[in-house]
């Protein structure tokens, strides 16, 4: 048994190191660049060496400038204040609809569930020119209403929500009914609870789609006080140079903080919390 | 199953109106006004927009690098990530690590990785093609190349793609009760057959989820051929939705973007649906 | 009391959302209302909203200008890429956030031909148009009105790295304007370089490049120069025109740098600088702002002369060329503040402060004359001074630029990567065809 074990780890971690090998050698490539001047990046990239990857001149400059020349902590911060608002409320009314169209049976649910999935199969591309005329009948250019209205209702937030609450058993809902508990009780006491890796995922989600959103804030979101990050990343690619280590710079930058946010969540992810009891 | 929440009737309305006024303000108002677009030409309604798209043999083209792509990366990326998830779904040491690992390159800008995954796949000596030398292959044109460049694009979006899919898989395996394992494991019945008979069947609506929003999202990927391919060599990569962002972009066509986008949506309905029918069949087992 | 409680939660959470968005909205809205009350023009303090492009930051101009005029203009900064997009799609929508757009020369005709930009023939007279370089009038006009007033104009020049030259011991004759380099004698010396100094290909160096490999800005005057034309006078016509020998023979030349090996595939135009920065480059033809991104890096190695001919074509040399132009928003609601604004910008004071700023080619002929008369003038600004004003050939002039560009830089990047010359033009001429029967209805 013991044995058994000790072979089984030894092949789990092998695949894991593979695949982290897979996984990080590009990202290693954006920190190299990021960490020397562009002309002795261009001058390894091809062919292949050690210092395709190891800085000869190794120099913090492009991150000096990031946050001197280039003011790079306003959009960061904007961007979470954006995306974590979008989590609160995305969370909330996509659950809460969910909840709908998991528990309950009614009229036309198949038709508005319908009308959900649709939202997110359109690309938003060629949605923008009319969704940026009713931003800007609304007065929402230029505002973080503009930026975080039309995006907390997602139809795949709430597909995801409706996914998990269907494997709620109805029969805990039904006792809590027969307990005389109101259906915000509910909520907050039964279906949250055991939903928290849902939640989890949901927020990445909504944080991830903030924080790569690009085409929108790049219509809506006009002035610096108020510009998200790839935006501000984008500005490095000018028309006749592209300040390619600010850009990767930026970039390793714009990593962390989601990888900063994910990192706490890691433990719903260690323990499934169905194992509380709260389902049969 | 639902029946003895009937006498709710205004209730389910009530929850869903607030996410439902949104949506249908933000996307549905805007998706139906692009949609009509397709459909009227100087104001009037036409199928004239449609007739072209149809006889155009570069929209012909485009439908079937698309699927091409889509057959291969769709079920190639959930497959990955499902494979991922059971790997970080076990309790090893430091699993924690590892899992955040392969969740880092959904951090980085699909733009971002485009751009560096160009550079590793060089012609002229980048680092793949400077490992295959060591195997004795000769340098491959890899994005350059017309029958390469599709499948680099997998590889770019894939390598993007998993970690993110992953999270879901792995959140739905959470949320299964761990003593059905266990009782598995005393049954002794083997990996594989766990995997296929106990563990999938437990988290298919999660796989649901997963298959329904790789589906729609890969469909609609459009970046990399934006910022390396332009949809070339020789229309090699010109996926629908690259075709559709050109149109409306770059061509001054929006009626024929529109037309081309209303296609896209009618396919991925269709995937999507038959999706809904092959995994919901056996919903109650 | 069940259905009470539901209705508390439904309260509860719409009061979240709003009290989110309309706390968040707060900081927003104080924003959009400075610029609101400013851009109607009732406060005797304008504003007017200029959407350009990110190089074009500069404060200093814009205060000078207000405390000229006491008009305040708040610039709007996007990327190159981002700009072409936010036009698509902000000034299409009738936007009135926004009184001057910069406009990428060839976009003109375009944006003049979908409404989005005003003519400015009452605003410009005669005299005032007749102020710049021809080719930079002309790629102001379309359809015989005058919309759009250059900021600055581009030349193109050749460009060689002087170590790697001396390294293989290949020198360049002497030559001038009316005796240059031939591509031919070019290719000769840049295999003689690449064989001397990187023999077994090991270092990845490349004998020839373009700047702005696979663009039309450049491509195209590669066929220029064999005497092609890049779209008939009726500003629709390619047929017979980019397919025609001039064509088939410049693009499979350029293809033969690529094929053999001489030039290499897969970097893309944003890169292409960096290449030649990093000494990876033997020549490049490329624009005059090459200089200070060239010092900008510590590259020191940089030489300059005109651009090359081909053999047996010497009188036929063209050059890309073009620039920014001003736009008046048809939407504006302050037509005469924005009008005074691009006039200060392209053939006032603030051109000449501009100009010494950016180091951009003059589209003005006096401003170029001054750059030729100049004894301190460096050397490649006067090459390209000249260039400018005798061999820059403008980009295709069609409201189709847009579509006509967008299949152009595709089909050379299809011949650089080895595709049929003669095919992939054909090609192209059926595509901008069914693009352009839209404009023919």
């Amino acid at each position: 048994m013991n044995k058994n074990m000790i072979i089984k780890n030894f092949f789990i971690y092998i695949g894991l190191i593979i695949i982290t090998i897979l996984t990080i050698f590009p990202l290693l490539w954006c920190l190299s660049a990021s960490l020397r001047s562009d002309t002795e990046f261009y001058k390894y990239v091809t062919p292949f060496s050690i210092n395709t990857l190891v800085p000869v001149d190794f120099t913090m400059d492009s991150y000096i400038k990031l946050f001197t020349k280039f003011n790079f902590a306003r959009p960061i911060i904007n961007t979470i204040f954006v995306s974590f608002v979008s989590i609160v409320a995305g969370c909330l009314l996509n659950s809460i609809a969910a909840f709908a169209f998991a528990c309950f049976k009614f009229k036309f649910k198949e038709v508005l569930f319908g009308i959900f999935l649709v939202s997110f199969m359109v690309p938003f591309e060629s949605i923008s020119l009319p969704l940026y005329k009713v931003v800007s009948n609304l007065g929402w250019v230029n505002t973080y209403a503009g930026l975080i209205v039309p995006t907390i209702a997602s139809g795949l937030v709430l597909f995801l929500f409706t996914q998990f609450f269907k494997d709620i058993p109805p029969s805990i809902i039904e006792a809590a009914r027969v307990d005389g508990a109101n259906w915000t009780q509910i909520f907050l006491k039964i279906i949250l609870p055991s939903s928290v890796t849902v939640f989890v995922t949901a927020s990445l989600i909504i944080f991830m789609d903030q924080w790569n959103s690009y085409l929108w804030p790049l219509l809506v979101a006009r002035s610096k006080e108020i510009q998200t990050i790839q935006i501000a990343l984008s500005s490095f690619k000018m028309e006749r140079v592209t300040l390619w280590s600010c850009l990767y710079a930026g970039s390793m930058i714009s990593a962390l903080v989601p990888l900063g946010l994910f990192l706490p969540t890691q433990k719903y992810f260690v323990q499934g919390i169905t194992s509380s009891g709260v389902k049969g | 199953m639902n029946n003895m929440f009937g006498k709710f009737k205004a209730l389910p309305y009530i929850f869903i109106l607030p996410a439902f006024l949104l949506i249908i303000v933000f996307k549905i108002y805007p998706i139906i006004s692009t949609l009509l677009e397709s459909l009227m030409v100087k104001g009037t309604f036409t199928l004239d927009t449609y007739e072209t798209l149809f006889k155009d043999k570069i929209f012909w083209k485009s439908l079937w690098v698309t699927m091409k792509i889509n057959i291969v990366m769709i079920p190639l990326q959930i497959f990955i990530a499902f494979c991922l998830a059971l790997l970080v779904n076990t309790t090893v040491k430091g699993i924690g690590m590892f899992r955040t690992i392969f969740y880092l390159p959904v951090t980085i800008s699909l733009t971002v990785a485009t751009i560096v995954w160009n550079l590793m796949l060089s012609p002229n000596g980048g680092v793949i093609n400077s490992i295959l030398g060591i195997f004795g292959i000769s340098q491959q044109d890899f994005l350059v190349s017309k029958t390469q460049a599709l499948w680099c694009i997998v590889l770019i979006a894939t390598w993007k793609g998993v970690g993110y899919w992953m999270m879901f898989i792995l959140a739905g395996l959470k949320n299964v009760d761990a003593s059905i394992y266990e009782s598995a494991k005393i049954d002794g019945a083997n990996w594989l057959k766990t995997v296929v008979s106990i563990t999938i069947p437990l988290i298919k609506k999660v796989l649901l989820f997963v298959f329904v929003a790789n589906t729609s999202i890969n469909i609609l990927l459009f970046v990399p051929m934006q910022i390396v391919t332009q949809g070339g060599p020789e229309g090699s990569t010109n996926v629908l939705m690259y075709e559709a962002y050109k149109s409306a972009f770059k061509m001054a066509d929006r009626p024929r973007s529109a037309a081309i986008v209303t296609v896209l949506l009618v396919i991925i309905a269709i995937v999507c649906t038959l999706q809904f029918r092959l995994m919901s069949e056996k919903k109650e087992a | 009391m069940k259905k009470l409680s539901a209705i508390i939660l439904l309260m509860a959470m719409v009061t979240t959302m709003f009290g989110c968005s309309g706390g968040s909205g707060d900081t927003g809205t104080t924003a959009s209302q400075t610029s609101g009350t400013d851009s109607t023009g009732k406060a005797e303090k304008k504003e007017i909203v200029w959407m350009t492009e990110t190089t074009k930051e500069n404060q200093e101009i814009l205060e000078a200008f207000e405390a000229k005029t006491g008009i305040k203009v708040k610039g709007e900064y996007l990327a190159f890429n981002d700009l072409f997009e936010s036009i698509e799609i902000k000034i299409a929508s009738g936007s009135e956030d926004y009184d001057v757009i910069s406009v990428d020369g060839p976009m003109v005709a375009a944006y003049a031909n979908r409404g989005y930009i005003l003519p400015l023939d009452k605003y410009f007279t005669d005299d005032e148009k007749g102020q710049f370089i021809d080719s930079s009038r002309d790629a102001g006009i379309w359809d015989g009105k005058f919309y759009a007033p250059a900021q600055a104009t581009s030349a193109q020049l050749l460009w060689y790295n002087k170590a790697l030259l001396k390294q293989a011991g290949v020198t360049i004759r002497d030559n001038d304007e009316n005796n240059r380099l031939t591509w031919e004698e070019i290719e000769d010396m840049a295999k003689k370089t690449v064989a001397a100094v990187d023999p077994d290909k090991s270092k990845g160096i490349s004998g020839i490049q373009f700047q702005q490999v696979s663009r039309t800005y450049q491509m195209c005057a590669l066929a220029n120069s064999m005497g092609g034309k890049n779209i008939g006078d009726d500003g629709y016509t390619v047929d017979g025109v980019i397919n025609n020998d001039a064509w088939i023979k410049s693009m499979t030349w350029m293809q033969n740098l690529y094929n053999s090996g001489l030039s290499q595939k897969g970097i893309t135009a944003d890169e292409v600088p960096n290449y030649f920065n990093s000494g990876k480059i033997v020549f490049m033809a490329g624009g005059t702002w090459t200089a200070a991104a060239c010092d900008t890096a510590g590259m020191k190695d940089y030489g300059w002369t005109y651009a090359p001919a081909f053999k047996g074509f010497e009188k036929n040399v063209g050059t890309g060329t073009g620039s920014w132009h001003f736009g008046v928003n048809a939407a504006s609601k302050n037509v005469d503040a924005a009008v005074e604004f691009i006039k200060y910008m392209s053939i006032g004071e603030g051109s000449d402060k501009y100009l010494k700023w950016s180091g951009d080619m003059p589209a003005r002929k006096s401003k170029i004359q001054e750059l030729i008369d100049d004894k301190n003038t460096a050397g490649y600004l006067k090459v390209g001074a000249y260039e400018a004003s005798n061999t820059a050939v403008p980009r295709a002039l069609t409201p189709g630029y847009s579509e006509y560009s967008s299949v152009m830089d595709a089909t050379f990047e299809n011949i650089r990567n080895g595709s049929t010359v003669k095919d992939s033009l054909n090609s192209a001429v059926e595509q901008i065809n069914s693009a352009m029967a839209k404009y023919k209805k």
